[in-house]
């Protein structure tokens, strides 16, 4: 039996789904019956429109979409001058103010506060220079991951950028694939630094070799059935199958046609790609896409080259990049500039000025990657020294502290439905009070802080040498915001998950908690170790009785509002919901 | 150290709820989870979880416990909880059944 949401896909789903919302935003908020809302919201998300929370009516968030986190400075601009006329809201943010953007951990944008009326002026100015919001939400394939700065990169193996092109405009594109099960991952990567995050998506081409006819070629792994949610982490499983570049995109399309047919779609706690896996194996879905959906053999699994990987991969910054801040040379000459976004939180004036820089300084060519941070593109040698002058770089500099480095959030509560507790501006305010209260070892370059509002982790906490997600305890006779507490995941030749540590720590004791993790680490420490490296060797029995949550001098103003209010910052009244110019519609 | 076994989203029906549990002499303070779902496995039935999750349980083994109700069932136990709670804001308890 149908659940509910697929009986909705039934009935409308894909590129329909557009006019419809056209013709609503034509005639406004108030033309969507209430009764209809939800079935409305649920279809706009394919579009990336996203209905904000409750309290929050006739707002909504707005995820583009892009090839690989792949944008011109043209585009970028459009993108922040949307954010600086359409993404204001009634309130603003006590540290962001209004008008702001967030870079996604699947190297993509959201923009908050849009109103309906607007969302087609908003389409048109976006998409005259390019840039889509179609399948970025909704039971479809997302965003398709990559290395951000693939074919102008060291590390770089075998060429992906054409398959992620192609993925990008035939399959995703496709809108016979539009309503999937569930929503879908992909991940395509040919760079050897693993930064693609291969094993946390539902199909992740990794780069590999293999002897075929006597020869060595290069091509890709296929993983399949990775995620983190739901606190059911599952890695992507060896599918033992090698692909050449020429039939890496037949390959994916297959497994998604066979997921798209067989998956279940009777239970959406169930349907996840990961637990498709779980339930078929690796050797049946091998089995199934050879007899029906490939029309060549395939080869079994190849060499892969994991072992190299030090993309979040626990190793000392000697290795090689553990992510792609800094400035770092292209293979041309030319240099890349990876910008530090906290939390990926950044003003429309800083993207427009953003896009100036990277036309200035740079190709125009800006990318984004999977650590909510962007990339200048193609920078001459001679050029760097200025551009790394610019104020820009003073505020989101390529040259960040340990914890700012390895910060990352999700949404939270000020405006996801289904978190737990606020994340951006607290873990902001954390990083700051971390970067002036925690001695790091001098040899130690980041720690990885990834902060998820819920168990859904859109943060990564799962994949983070400190992972937060949100719960609630009670403090003082109050209920609060609190968190729970992992240590040593991350990715990299053996990706593992954070293991719980300490759970329902009230907000404003994390901080100490991360304290003495910290100084757990750099008392016991060998030189040169990670955080996750020493992790291996103390044990995470170990770390449960040296977590000590504690309140310190930290403060957090909202750990009081547990979801409770229309925004987390306010203590007005929600005026929602409103005109296209803030104004409440009256009830009468 | 035990991780928490229940899911704990925005769905859920509690994230926080004071309890302890019991022996004959003994007693641990817990927070708890409570859940109240409709098992997609077990079609036709309402289950209630319960988990407690503190981290000062000494007697009791990390576990959830899961009760399976059928619909009369959970109306019975929502309409106990119903008539207790009239009776706990009443501050007295209100006569069910034939004296009613």
């Amino acid at each position: 039996m149908s659940n509910k949401k697929e009986a909705w896909k039934e009935g409308m789903y894909g590129d329909e789904v557009r006019e419809k919302l056209i013709e609503f935003a034509e005639k406004g908020w108030e033309s969507i019956p209430e009764e209809e809302r939800d079935m409305w919201f649920s279809r706009f998300k394919f579009w990336g429109i996203f209905h904000q929370r409750d309290g929050q009516e006739s707002y909504f968030m707005m995820r583009l979409t892009n090839v690989n986190g792949q944008m011109t400075g043209e585009q970028l601009r459009a993108i922040g001058e949307v954010a600086r006329e359409y993404a204001t809201g009634p309130v603003d943010n006590p540290e962001f103010g209004e008008s702001w953007i967030d870079f996604t951990t699947r190297q993509s944008i959201q923009l908050h506060w849009l109103k309906l009326e607007d969302v087609p002026a908003i389409w048109e100015k976006l998409e005259s220079v390019g840039v889509t919001t179609r399948s970025s939400g909704g039971d479809t394939m997302r965003n398709i991951v990559g290395c951000p700065v693939a074919g102008k990169d060291e590390a770089e193996l075998v060429e992906s950028q054409p398959i992620l092109d192609r993925l990008h405009e035939n399959l995703r594109g496709d809108d016979e694939l539009a309503n999937m099960p569930r929503k879908f991952n992909i991940s395509v990567t040919g760079c050897r630094e693993g930064c693609a995050q291969d094993s946390i998506n539902g199909i992740g081409l990794e780069p590999a070799e293999k002897e075929v006819d006597g020869e060595v070629v290069t091509g890709f792994n296929v993983r399949v059935g990775g995620g983190t949610g739901s606190r059911q982490p599952r890695h992507a499983r060896n599918l033992d199958v090698f692909v050449t570049p020429e039939n890496a995109y037949d390959v994916v399309r297959g497994f998604v046609e066979l997921y798209h047919d067989h998956g279940r779609r009777d239970n959406r706690q169930k349907n996840r790609s990961r637990f498709f896996v779980d339930e078929r194996g690796t050797d049946e879905i091998r089995d199934r896409l050879q007899e029906e959906y490939v029309d060549f053999e395939l080869h079994r699994g190849g060499r892969n080259f994991r072992e190299e990987y030090t993309y979040n991969a626990g190793k000392p910054p000697e290795a090689g990049k553990t992510d792609h801040v800094g400035v770092h040379e292209q293979p041309s000459g030319d240099y890349y500039v990876g910008l530090n976004v906290p939390v990926g939180r950044m003003t429309a004036r800083e993207t427009i000025a953003l896009a100036d820089l990277a036309e200035a300084y740079g190709s125009g060519e800006i990318r984004l990657t999977r650590r909510q941070n962007p990339l200048i593109m193609d920078v001459e040698e001679s050029a760097v020294d200025a551009l790394l002058d610019e104020p820009l770089l003073d505020t989101h500099t390529p040259a960040p502290s340990v914890f700012t480095r390895g910060g990352m959030a999700c949404t939270g509560t000020e405006f996801c439905d289904i978190a737990l507790t606020e994340t951006k501006l607290r873990l902001t305010r954390m990083l700051r009070w971390l970067n002036t209260n925690v001695d790091v070892p001098t040899d130690v370059d980041t720690i990885k802080i990834h902060y998820s509002g819920c168990t859904a982790d859109c943060g990564h906490a799962y994949t983070a040498d400190i992972g937060l997600q949100g719960m609630r305890a009670q403090k003082d006779g109050d209920i609060v915001e609190a968190l729970d507490i992992g240590v040593g995941g991350g990715m990299g030749p053996n990706p593992e998950f954070v293991e719980w540590v300490s759970q329902r720590v009230p907000a404003d004791e994390v901080p100490g908690a991360i304290r003495s993790l910290v100084g757990a680490f750099a008392a016991h420490r060998e030189a040169g170790q990670t955080f996750r490296g020493w992790l291996e060797d103390f044990g995470v029995e170990s770390v449960v009785d040296v977590c000590e949550p504690a309140e310190t001098d930290y403060e957090d103003p909202y750990m009081y509002d547990a979801k409770q209010s229309w925004y987390p910052f306010s203590t007005n009244e929600s005026p929602a919901p409103t005109t296209v110019d803030d104004v409440p519609i009256s009830s009468d | 150290m035990a991780i928490r076994l229940l899911d704990v989203t925005a769905y859920t029906t509690f994230d926080f709820i004071e309890g302890h549990a019991f022996g004959p002499d003994w007693r641990d303070e817990s927070a708890a989870v409570v859940d109240v779902d409709r098992p997609k496995e077990s079609p036709g039935t309402v289950r209630l979880q319960l988990e407690f999750d503190g981290s000062d349980l000494e007697h009791v083994e990390p576990h959830a416990d899961s009760l399976t109700l059928s619909p009369d069932q959970a109306r019975g136990l929502a309409a106990e909880l119903e008539r207790y709670a009239a009776n706990a804001e009443a501050g007295k308890d209100v006569p069910r059944g034939r004296g009613r």
